[in-house]
């Protein structure tokens, strides 16, 4: 028996000390309450005002501080995805990891087999959606609101529901969505509760999940607001994510646009809590800088990493989940520099422990999306695990017996300790570890291509019930109806 | 079932206990002990290898195999060497003068031994007359040298110029490996062989040898 001991050892990580996560809560506050928060929707400005903000300026509304602490303090510290299926997926709690989700329906993608970037076609995102459920390191989705194959009509876009429904035919795994509007998401709650069997039955176990952004610096836009609303009303969980650009809608430094970001995720959280205590909300925002030369968002920039691994520590400190950023490069191509970018987002991010994890995939500054770039972020994650899961120290993994009975000149190789133990060692799928390079020795480019063809060749999806796929059918009729087609586009062969 | 299919999957496996009663069964059928050994157990371990190179099977898993190979190998040796045959054949290995690294070449030693070959390892730091006696003593078909070394690997070269003066070179297949040799430096030297790996090095032992 050993007194005081730590029989497993992990990687140890952090960036603000609890001081300056103190200060930084301590200068969103001040912001909320002093500089003040725009709300656009007038239901926030009414549930602000009858719980004591200060709502006499619209463009500044100013939240004192007891009721962030009180939003803070009534949001769910835990929040359970299902799968499509009902099937517990996994728990944001700050304590699992993080979970990485990826991304179908980009409007471009880099075809695996020209190498170009096209449009991106329905049967691309059914494709998409299968590499997804495919993958075992990507646990889930997000799905986008736009597909430039299906004509756009004034305020009747269907692409949001088109994707949702693609995916959930494609996949099991949970889903949070971008949402056009809120006639759009009735719908996507109406038809994700026939899945669910009910709308209760898809409150209590959500495959499903909402999302709506603040615009930096310090707007609750009415469109968005009223989608938190909603989804708030019914019970169910929406991710708060702003997109601060330091520099351009934020001062240039971190600390600065760590408070921006805290506060505007904070001032939507004191909202959704008025109207629904205990809502689950999942903590956000994309701190980044904006690129001086190009006014590009550069999604593979160190800063970027480094900001989003703070934010998880502040979002921890009030142990709301983290809704963090991974998986995404500014190359062109899956090339080098893809390579690098998301091999140190994906450790970083690990390390930090957000908890629902977006954007892998992603391509050319969130210009587009890469089915290999999805199959090689999933062995990235693989292999940063190793990392992760650290060293356990007991008598089995430090066996000085069998080291005495070996001893020097020996070898472990041909020992049963050896057999039993090396499985832990990971095996690479796609990385060249060939000992001669033969003509035949496959690069890690040709591999990559080589496993994604493979899986989008034969994987299968648990399919929905008759029932349900019949009932997703008529809804998908009824939305081509809209925009005046019968069939979606064709993928060019 | 076919023949020695229960045989060869229990090398697949590495179940020893199913290897010898196997064996003990086919020498009861009054199976000829050259064939347990060619179609049962090195067939088997040729499966062994195969997996080994596609990478279906990893090295410790080759060794399991290879020492549960050699109980049934064990059982078989008296009654072969009463009839006055020879194994598949033997290869003496060593690490050249001045070079201690070890693991290498003693990877190599397993799989040939595991691959049916009767081997000598002579360790580390292997003076040329140390080789020089064991090819007398033992009259191998292949010797070995490893170096990790650039330092030492010039030693190689020594070896088979010793060989040469004492007329034993054609006697004696002479392969190379370790970290700092290439297949260039093999053949400068005069070496019928050089292997990256020691799994490639089982297969340039079988290549030799079906040559001779």
């Amino acid at each position: 028996m050993r007194a005081n001991y730590v029989q497993y050892g992990s990687p140890q990580f952090r960036i603000l000390s609890d001081k300056q996560i103190e200060e930084i809560h301590l200068g969103a506050l001040q912001i909320m309450e002093r500089a003040g928060v725009c709300f656009e929707c007038q239901e926030a400005l009414d549930l602000l005002s009858g719980a004591g903000a200060d709502v006499s300026n619209p463009n500044r509304v100013k939240i004192p501080s007891y009721l962030v602490e009180d939003a803070i303090r009534k949001a769910p510290k835990m929040i359970t995805f299902y799968t499509r299926d009902g099937a517990p997926a996994f728990v944001l709690n700050g304590m699992t990891g993080s979970h990485f989700g990826s991304w179908p329906d980009a409007r471009t993608l880099l075809d695996l087999h020209t190498g170009k970037y096209r449009t991106t076609y329905i049967a691309d995102i059914a494709d998409a959606s299968r590499l997804i459920d495919a993958l075992p390191n990507i646990e889930w989705t997000y799905t986008g609101s736009a597909n430039d194959t299906l004509p756009v009509k004034a305020g009747l876009d269907i692409s949001d529901r088109v994707t949702l429904a693609l995916f959930v035919q494609n996949s099991t795994k949970p889903i949070i969505s971008e949402i056009t509007n809120v006639a759009a998401l009735k719908e996507i709650i109406e038809f994700c509760s026939i899945i669910a069997g009910s709308e209760e039955n898809l409150r209590r176990k959500p495959f499903w999940g909402g999302s709506c952004e603040p615009v930096s610096p310090l707007v609750e836009g009415k469109d968005a607001m009223e989608k938190s609303l909603l989804c708030a009303e019914k019970g169910l969980p929406v991710v708060v994510y702003s997109m601060p650009m330091a520099g351009a809608t934020t001062p240039a430094t971190w600390p600065a646009i760590l408070a921006i970001s805290t506060a505007e995720v904070l001032s939507q959280l004191v909202v959704l809590q008025l109207k629904r205590p205990g809502a689950p909300v999942i903590f956000g925002s994309i701190p980044n800088i904006m690129e001086m030369k190009t006014t590009i968002f550069p999604y593979g920039a160190p800063e970027l990493t480094l900001l989003v691994a703070a934010l998880t520590e502040i979002s921890h400190y009030y142990k709301l989940p983290m809704f963090g950023t991974a998986g995404c490069t500014d190359a062109y191509t899956v090339d080098a520099q893809a390579g690098a970018e998301i091999t140190y987002q994906v450790l970083l991010t690990l390390l930090s422990g957000a908890d629902l994890v977006h954007d892998v995939g992603i391509i050319y500054h969130a210009s587009g999306m890469s089915a290999e770039l999805i199959v090689f972020i999933d062995e990235i994650i693989e292999m940063a695990k190793v990392v992760m899961r650290g060293i356990e120290i007991n008598e089995d993994t430090l066996p000085l017996d069998l080291i005495e009975k070996v001893g020097p000149r020996g070898t472990y190789i041909s020992e049963k300790h050896t057999l039993k133990h090396f499985r832990n060692f990971w095996v690479p799928t796609i990385f060249d570890r060939s000992a001669t390079k033969t003509p035949d020795a496959k690069s890690c480019a040709e591999l990559l291509k080589e496993k994604t063809i493979n899986i989008l060749k034969t994987h299968q999806s648990k399919p929905l019930p008759d029932d349900i796929v019949k009932e997703l059918k008529k809804y998908e009729a009824m939305w081509l109806k809209r925009i005046g087609l019968k069939k979606y586009p064709k993928r060019p062969s | 079932m076919a023949k020695y299919e229960a045989l060869k999957q229990a090398i697949l496996t590495g179940d020893e206990n199913i290897v010898v009663s196997e064996v003990n069964k086919a020498l009861k059928e009054k199976t000829d002990p050259q064939d347990v050994l060619t179609n049962g157990l090195i067939a088997g371990m040729e499966i062994v290898g195969k997996r080994f190179r596609s990478g279906e099977m990893f090295l410790p898993e080759v060794l399991l195999s290879a020492e549960v190979m050699h109980k049934g190998i064990d059982i078989l040796n008296p009654l072969l060497s009463k009839m006055g045959r020879r194994g598949v054949g033997t290869v003496v290995i060593g690490t050249v003068e001045g070079d201690i690294h070890d693991i290498g070449k003693k990877i190599v030693a397993l799989l040939l031994e595991g691959s049916g070959y009767t081997v000598f390892d002579l360790g580390v730091d292997v003076k040329g007359g140390t080789f020089l006696e064991a090819i007398g003593k033992y009259k191998p078909d292949v010797l070995g040298m490893s170096a990790l070394l650039t330092t030492t690997m010039p030693h190689m070269g020594e070896v088979i110029n010793l060989l040469k003066e004492k007329k034993l070179r054609s006697k004696v297949k002479v392969i190379v490996g370790g970290a700092s040799v290439n297949e260039e430096f093999a053949r400068s030297i005069g070496a019928d062989g050089y292997a990256v790996e020691a799994g490639t090095g089982v297969e340039l032992v079988k290549k030799l040898l079906a040559k001779k």
